[in-house]
């Protein structure tokens, strides 16, 4: 009786759901892990940290006096990339002047190529679209079974992020 | 040992900066050099990626506010020029990352540089079918047994999240080395 009461008092701290059943779980695997593999087999080349220090020390001074030549270089090749820019201009401007280019002439290997090299983020390509288009797009019925869609949530959701916009 | 405060302070100033840079690198080259081999795999390409690390490091010691602290700043440069030299070998040859990986993990069978037995290459191949945060998380915990306290810093994630992301790598590579 005395055991129950004790353990119906409320103490105000509380552990994630599920926390108890799947502890030995957390714990096993680690341990079991770590008895089959605990090093990752890397080796290095003999002396290597020994004389890292006055490598780094030189790659740092070499980058430095890089640098110098540079900035002398840059504006040289600015002058001249300014001079063919306005070329380029002038040319585009007085014999382009009638034709409407639009996205149907680019060919499709180009823009692939152009997406692959340039690193779009898929927050860039997200802000082509309207709202209107993306509502369309989500709301696209899908049949994704709820087994995934939880491993999907565990995996790539930050769980604490989502709670917090919940608040 | 000298005080993290201390350093930035001289690392900062023009005069005492050489003597500090080095004192730096000897304090922190061996921990980001096998950060960054965990992520890049070759030694190679891991001294280039740390001469960089440090490269940036230097350059940038004026724009540090301290407002995390230096060891958490330089993890994450050395985990951003890491990740960036993946990526740029992956546009190079026209591949994904993930192939990019692959080929690391490929090559170390017949690397000088890797001496690990069939287990530790296994175990290689498993990390390497996780997403790329959460093999970041695995060897920073496994591996270069940094703290959870310490890894959120880093990588600017809740300590709950990393634990999550961890217990899950756990469990993934232990099912891929059952299993395969």
């Amino acid at each position: 009786m005395k055991k129950n009461s004790l353990n119906n008092i409320e103490n105000g701290f509380k552990v994630p759901k599920g926390y108890f059943d799947e502890f030995e779980d957390r714990l096993l695997s680690e341990l079991q892990l770590k008895e089959t593999a605990s090093y990752t087999g890397f080796k290095l080349p003999a002396g290597y940290f020994e004389s890292l220090d006055n490598k780094i020390l030189n790659a740092v001074k070499n980058d430095n006096k890089t640098k110098v030549i540079n900035l002398f270089s840059f504006r040289k090749l600015a002058y001249t990339a300014a001079v063919a820019a306005s070329l380029i201009l002038i040319y585009t401007v007085s014999f382009n002047k009638y034709e409407n280019l639009n996205i149907n002439h680019l060919e499709t290997a180009s823009i692939e190529n152009y997406i692959l090299t340039e690193g779009l983020e898929p927050s860039d390509i997200a802000s082509l679209f309207s709202d209107d288009d993306l509502s369309e797009i989500t709301s696209v019925k899908n049949n994704l079974s709820s087994e995934s869609l939880e491993n999907y949530v565990l995996e790539n959701i930050d769980i604490d992020q989502l709670m917090t916009n919940n608040n | 040992m000298i005080l993290e405060a201390e350093l930035v302070e001289k690392l900062k100033s023009d005069t005492n900066i050489d003597s500090a840079f080095k004192e730096l690198v000897s304090l922190y080259k061996e921990r980001l050099y096998w950060h960054i081999r965990n992520i890049v795999k070759s030694h190679d390409d891991a001294d280039d990626v740390l001469q960089n690390t440090f490269i940036k490091v230097y350059k940038n010691i004026g724009s540090f506010k301290g407002e995390s602290k230096l060891f958490s700043w330089m993890y994450r440069i050395a985990t951003n020029e890491a990740i960036t030299f993946i990526n740029k070998n992956a546009k190079r040859l026209q591949i994904t990352s993930e192939e990019t990986q692959t080929i690391a993990i490929n090559n170390l069978a017949s690397d000088v540089y890797f001496e690990g037995e069939a287990i530790q290459l296994k175990l290689q191949k498993a990390l390497a079918t996780l997403p790329q945060k959460q093999q970041l998380v695995f060897n920073m915990k496994y591996f270069e047994d940094l703290k959870f306290k310490e890894m959120s810093d880093i990588l600017e994630t809740s300590e709950g999240a990393l634990k999550a992301s961890y217990h899950i790598a756990v469990k993934k590579i232990q099912d891929y080395l059952t299993n395969n």
